[in-house]
This record gives C-alpha cells, sequence and structure tokens, in this order.
C-alpha cells in the first residue's frame, strides 16, 4: 500500500503540478477504497451551491491484462465503474472515480477531490475523513499479508548421505 | 489533445441535468428522425453548450458520440470551450481529418465541405460511416424539398431554412453511392429532421 | 401452412410466480441474502463474474440468487445487463506483477524468491465433507505471521521473467505502436484470431469447456509437456486514463487469478529450442480455470509455433466458437422453442417419404413374387 502524509504533509497547489497530481492521485486511491459511509461524512465539509458538472452516473470500464503477464494488452473483461464530477461554488473541480455501482460513493469522492484542490477546508478533510481512511486502510492491508504470509512454506531438506 | 488544465474543468458548462433520460429522449427521437424522413422530432436542447454550439446539436452529440467514436467540426466550433465541453461530455476523441469521422458537427452550413469528404463507408461495413449533425436556422419555412424512399409513404413535402445551397444535389450525389454514404441529421432551434442515405430528394422550386 | 402460436400469457405470469416460489424454497428457511452469497459462495461469484465478463461481486452475487444457483443462468443475467450500460474507457494494463499476493506457486522451482504461498487452497484439504460446516460453530481467525517481511511484489518476480533473464523462454513481444487489442465485444470475432482476442474469448469462456480442452491436450490430443510455472493470486491496483483530467486515476482493486504454463519447444530450423508460454488471466479466485485457460491458449498457438493443428484444442475455429456458453445455451435451448410449422413441414414429408417406400417395397416384392413364380414353373 503506497503510504501517503498524513496531517498536511501532502504538497500544497502551487508546489509543482507534478507534485500536486501525486498528491492528487493518492487523495484519489483512498476514495476509491473507501465504503459508502467512510465518505459519507464529507457531505457536511461541503459549501451550499456545489453544481454536479457531471451528475453521478455507472458505466463499465474494459480491464486490460497483458499477454503473458508483459507483452502486448488484451482486453480481459469489463468492471462496472460510477463517476461524478462536481464544482465548488470557488471554481474548484473534483472528480470521482469508483469501482462498482454506488453512484452515491462516486459522487462524495468527487467532494473530496474538490476539497482536496480548493485547500480552505483540508485540516478538516484530513483529520476527520482521510487520516482515519489511511489508517483503516493500512490496518487491513497489514493484517492480510500477516495472514497470507503465515501460509508460506518452509522448506526443509533432508540430506542424504552426509559425511 | 488532452486537457491538462484544472483551469478548463472550472469553466466547463453543465451538460444533461438528468444524463439517462435526456439521452435516451433524444436517442429516441434521432432514431424516429432517421426511420421517418422529412419529420421533425422535438429535442430538449442543452441550452448551457458553449455557443457557436447549438443546444439541439448539442444534445445530439452527447447523446451520440463517446470515446469509442471520433468528432469532427467544422472551422466555427474549433474554439477551446467547445473542446473542452466534447471531451468532458463525451470522452470522444477530436480528428480534424473529414475522412475519420463517425460524426460531424457543421455549425455553418456554407462552410460544410463536399459530403465526399467525409468518411462514405464500404460496402462491406457500411454502417462506418460519417453521421452529419448540420445546424439549420428551423423547418416550416425556406426552401422547399420532395423527399422519397424508405420509411416515407409515397412522398413527403418539407421546407428548411439554413441548410446549404446546393443541398439537393449533395444528397442525390451521396445516395448515388448506396449502400455507401453519409446519414444527414438536421438540428434546429427546438427540434430535429433526419435525412438519411436512402432518401431521395429533389428542390421544388 | 399456418399454426398460431400466439397465447400463453397468463401461464407465463404463472410460470413466472410459481419460479419465484420455488427460488424462495422451503419459507421456514431463512432467505439467503446477497451479501452472504458475495461473502460464502465467493468462487462461484467469480465464476460468474468471468463468464459474465463483468467484474462486480454484488451484481453476480445477486445474478446467483436470482438464477437459483444456475450459474451459466447468472452469467446470461450479468451479460445482459452490461448492455445497458455506457463504456467510459479502457484500463491501463492490469500490472500482475505488483499483484498484492494472497496466493503464489510454483510448480517448477522450490526455492523461487518471494517463496511458496499456499493461501486459500483446497490443495491440501482431504475431501472430506466437513459436517462441522452444518452446525453455527465458530470458524477460527487465521493465523498470523508475526514478522510477515515485506509483500512487495519487487520480491516476487515472476517466474518467466528468471527464465526469460536466461534467455531460455521466448519474450513476449509489445504492441506496435498504437496498436489497440481488438475487443470482440465491438467487432465479430473472425478466425483466424489474433492472441488478444483469443484470450479475451477464453477468459469469458466456460470453465467446463476449456477444462475438458485443456485435460484432452494432457491426454495426447495435441500435447505440449507442460509445467505450471507459476500461479498467483491476489488483488491488483486498477488504474483508468481520464482524458479531462490528462492524468490516470486509480479505481481501487480487482482480485485476479494469473497462470504462466511453460512448455517445452523443441524449436525449428529458425528458433533456437526454448521453452514457450501458455497464459491464463481470469478475474477473482479461479485457479483451475485460468490453468486450463493457458493449456488452450498455448495449443492454439500450435500453428504460429510451426507445428500443425489436428486436435480440437488447436482448432482456433471450433475453440473459439463454442467457449462461449451464453451463446451455446442460447442455440442449445433455442430448440425447445415452437418449431411447429417446421416440424409440420418435416411431419409431413415423413409420411410422403413413408408412402412411397411402402409402395416401393409392394412393388419390388410383387416383382420378386413374378421372379419366384417364374422359377417355380
Amino acid at each position: 500500500m503506497e503510504t501517503i502524509g498524513i496531517n498536511g504533509s501532502r504538497p500544497r497547489p502551487g508546489e509543482g503540478r507534478g507534485d500536486t497530481i501525486t498528491a492528487r492521485r493518492a487523495v484519489m486511491a483512498l476514495t476509491a477504497k473507501a465504503t459508502a459511509f467512510e465518505l459519507k461524512a464529507v457531505r457536511d465539509l461541503a459549501p451550499a451551491g456545489v453544481v454536479d458538472l457531471r451528475p453521478p452516473e455507472t458505466g463499465l470500464v474494459m480491464l486490460r491484462g497483458r499477454i503473458g503477464g508483459s507483452g502486448a494488452a488484451f482486453n480481459l473483461g469489463e468492471a462496472t465503474v460510477s463517476r461524478a464530477a462536481v464544482r465548488l461554488p470557488s471554481g474548484a473541480t473534483g472528480f470521482g472515480h469508483v469501482l462498482g455501482r454506488d453512484r452515491h460513493r462516486a459522487r462524495d469522492a468527487a467532494l473530496v477531490d474538490a476539497l482536496w484542490i480548493e485547500g480552505t477546508r483540508r485540516d478538516r478533510l484530513e483529520n476527520e475523513i482521510l487520516a482515519p481512511l489511511a489508517a483503516r486502510i493500512a490496518r487491513d492491508e497489514k493484517r492480510r499479508t500477516a495472514e497470507v504470509a503465515a501460509t508460506r512454506v518452509d522448506f526443509f531438506t533432508l540430506v542424504r548421505g552426509a559425511d | 489533445m488532452a486537457l491538462t488544465s484544472a483551469a478548463f474543468a472550472a469553466t466547463i458548462a453543465p451538460g444533461f441535468h438528468d444524463p439517462v433520460f435526456q439521452s435516451q429522449a433524444t436517442f429516441r427521437a434521432v432514431l424516429e428522425a432517421l426511420a421517418e424522413p422529412g419529420g421533425e422530432r422535438a429535442v430538449d436542447g442543452i441550452a448551457t453548450a458553449p455557443a457557436p454550439l447549438s443546444p439541439v446539436a448539442a444534445a445530439v452529440i452527447a447523446t451520440l458520440a463517446d470515446f469509442e467514436t471520433t468528432v469532427w467540426r467544422d472551422a466555427a466550433l474549433l474554439t477551446p470551450e467547445i473542446e473542452a465541453w466534447l471531451a468532458f461530455h463525451t470522452g470522444a476523441p477530436a480528428v480534424l481529418d473529414p475522412a475519420h469521422a463517425a460524426f460531424a458537427l457543421v455549425s455553418a452550413s456554407p462552410d460544410c465541405p463536399d459530403f465526399a469528404e467525409f468518411a462514405l463507408g464500404t460496402d462491406v461495413d457500411p454502417s462506418t460511416s460519417t453521421t452529419l449533425i448540420l445546424r439549420v436556422d428551423g423547418f416550416g419555412e425556406g426552401r422547399g424539398f420532395r423527399l422519397a424512399g424508405p420509411g416515407i409513404d409515397g412522398t413527403r413535402e418539407v421546407t428548411i431554412a439554413g441548410a446549404p445551397a446546393d443541398l439537393a444535389e449533395r444528397l442525390t450525389a451521396n445516395r448515388a453511392l448506396f449502400p455507401r454514404g453519409i446519414d444527414l441529421i438536421l438540428a434546429g432551434p427546438t427540434s430535429v429532421m433526419g435525412l438519411p442515405r436512402t432518401t431521395h430528394i429533389e428542390e421544388i422550386r | 401452412m399456418y399454426v398460431s402460436v400466439k397465447g400463453g400469457e397468463k401461464a407465463i405470469r404463472a410460470a413466472h410466480r410459481l419460479l419465484a416460489h420455488r427460488r424462495r424454497g422451503d419459507r421456514a428457511v431463512p432467505e439467503v441474502a446477497a451479501d452472504q452469497i458475495r461473502e460464502q459462495l465467493t468462487l462461484a461469484v467469480d465464476r460468474v463474474m468471468n463468464e459474465g465478463s463483468l467484474y462486480d461481486r454484488d451484481l453476480a452475487a445477486l445474478a446467483i440468487k436470482q438464477a437459483r444457483g444456475d450459474l451459466i443462468e447468472a452469467a446470461f443475467l450479468v451479460r445482459a445487463y452490461r448492455t445497458t450500460l455506457p463504456r467510459f474507457g479502457c484500463s491501463t494494463p492490469l500490472d500482475t506483477a505488483a499483484m498484492s499476493v494472497d496466493r503464489r506457486i510454483s510448480a517448477t522451482y522450490k526455492d523461487l524468491p518471494g517463496g511458496q504461498i499456499l493461501g486459500p487452497t483446497f490443495d491440501y484439504t482431504h475431501r472430506l465433507i466437513d459436517f462441522a460446516l452444518m452446525a453455527d460453530s465458530e470458524t477460527p481467525l487465521p493465523e498470523r505471521e508475526r514478522e510477515p517481511g515485506p509483500a512487495a511484489a519487487s520480491a516476487m518476480p515472476r517466474v518467466t521473467d528468471l527464465l526469460g533473464d536466461e534467455g531460455l523462454i521466448e519474450a513476449e513481444p509489445a504492441a506496435a505502436d498504437g496498436a489497440e487489442p481488438g475487443d470482440l465485444t465491438r467487432a465479430p470475432l473472425r478466425v483466424p484470431a489474433a492472441r488478444d482476442l483469443r484470450l479475451q474469448q477464453l477468459a469469458r469462456g466456460d470453465e467446463g469447456f476449456l477444462l475438458a480442452l485443456g485435460y484432452s491436450t494432457q491426454r495426447g490430443y495435441g500435447s505440449t509437456h507442460p509445467f505450471a510455472g507459476e500461479i498467483r493470486i491476489g488483488e491488483v491496483e486498477v488504474e483508468f486514463e481520464v482524458p479531462e483530467l490528462g492524468f490516470v486515476v486509480p479505481l481501487g482493486s480487482v482480485a485476479l487469478s494469473e497462470c504462466q504454463m511453460i512448455n517445452q519447444f523443441a524449436g525449428s530450423a529458425e528458433i533456437e529450442p526454448t521453452f514457450t508460454r501458455g497464459y491464463g488471466l481470469a478475474f477473482g479466485q479461479v485457479e483451475r480455470k485460468v490453468m486450463a485457460m493457458a493449456l488452450v491458449d498455448r495449443a492454439l498457438r500450435t500453428e504460429e509455433l510451426g507445428g500443425e493443428a489436428t486436435h480440437p484444442a488447436q482448432d482456433q475455429e471450433f475453440v473459439l466458437s463454442h467457449a462461449d456458453n451464453v451463446q451455446a445455451t442460447g442455440f442449445v435451448e433455442h430448440l425447445k422453442l415452437p418449431h411447429y410449422v417446421d416440424f409440420q413441414a418435416e411431419l409431413a414429408l415423413v409420411r410422403q417419404l413413408r408412402r412411397e417406400h411402402t409402395a416401393a417395397r409392394a412393388a419390388r416384392d410383387a416383382q420378386s413374387d413374378d421372379v419366384y413364380e417364374e422359377a417355380a414353373q
């Protein structure tokens, strides 16, 4: 799991476009893995007058693999994806893309993105939504890794005819 | 070109406020317009579409185009606002060569290229031709045409304002290519009219 | 001849009601919820996602419930649903080398870097029915490694890459610049089909059909001398390029199974002896499916590797045309639809043929009687 700085260690807008995109993608990676419940709180942070630039909708994304794992791409099959785009009164525009058919989750993810870009409520966004979310994901990942690692085979070799 | 600037996103106007139902209603209107050539079908246009993209043409292209279809635009429509709006609401790649267009948006009809410059399809895959969405001033006034062909019981007379002066000649040449050829959707102020490649057309003097 | 085939609306309505009632089963038993199917019949859900060609666990679980557990019917429901949705675009190719693994084994190297990780497998179970599952028993929590070490993908190179570093296995060519992979949901599949399209068809193909074909190659109908080089199952991040953003956004992760089958190849006049590959990739935990897929993928490469396609598993037309169980069930099951007019024609024809047959036999008998009588005289 890619870890990201919590509590304001992400770069601020204007620190360079590359950094901003990296940080924004990290926020999106978190919201994409959030449950509907974990994201719902963002609605309390959103100002009045949010415009639904793209009303939440569900569609498909074709998932591609690579031949032999590393060769040319091929179309494996589709996945359901929900997306939304919102604009805050300040003009900050946020995008939400999540696997699955939960359109509210996509809109909430777009609100998180918009608020993060706008920057004025970033501390509350960090403390109330992103930090707990990142901690929960890291905890789940750690537990899963430990459970899987317990099934790793330790071979011990019987030596024959040692002298 | 992909829009990399958030500044663009900040200026994009909304599209359909209810994408599912509005695009279905528009699709139905276009379907009926092409099934019964010369009939006028009401379309709820997207008033917020950036000018000079007409609200009805905007609704039609937002309904028909997606990331797998290419869109060609005439010179008047090559504005950054329209570029951004189309990219956002349809995801369709823009093309500069009309021969590579799945859809073409024409706003100023005197500038409309010869129909043969668009994709005409092949005898095996006639469906790969361009569908032209041509903005006109209105129906029920202007020049008169007599139509015949599939979807028309006998003949039908229509009047179209603001179409290219040589519309009948262009469509007659297009008809001669059948099964190849473009399909034409005329976008009026509040409605569409279909003139598919199967329709015979003559101007009434 | 005209035969009326209208009617039956009332019977159909009643049949739907009866279907719903039978689906519910004994009402004294609690109703199964879609999320129970999603969480507890996971491998059925995975199969439906593959054959329905749509990654959506909730939807596949609901389809299984609606289909009374008929997994082909469930895949059909999922396929029908997907046609109602617009496509937003394509993911960047999923990177299975960066998989967060649940299982990773190799039959070719014992001590491979990263180790053999068994994960949640049936392999070492004794296939004894566990009657404890009938009771409301507590399932113990899994064991945990205290120091799990890095799960990072960098610690788990692909087995085929290890062989590739020594040049002992064919390289997978990258796509020609800008070449988009073919998509059989957009253009009808034609044979011969390129490997990208073949893999797409196999990934959505019927598991039983692929299993039988893969098995046939092992029993001598087109042997490829396969080794399971590596099987890995786990979560892979999905990324999607959003044109209006100009960068790739993360969508979350999907579960995948991958099988790299390594096959012996004696070489040809031009090509040095080397190992060749068969590849399997599919949604969820579907180990049998990806192993069979990899066998069939390699068998379908027979001609491109200079061989002659003589067995069913090597025959593209045969394999690709019959792998899709939604198509197959449609064509097989259409036979129960009304064929009254066709059959009336057949009936009339058979009756006429029988009359002619009888007449011909009578004529023949009469003739042979004449011959007999002549001989007697």
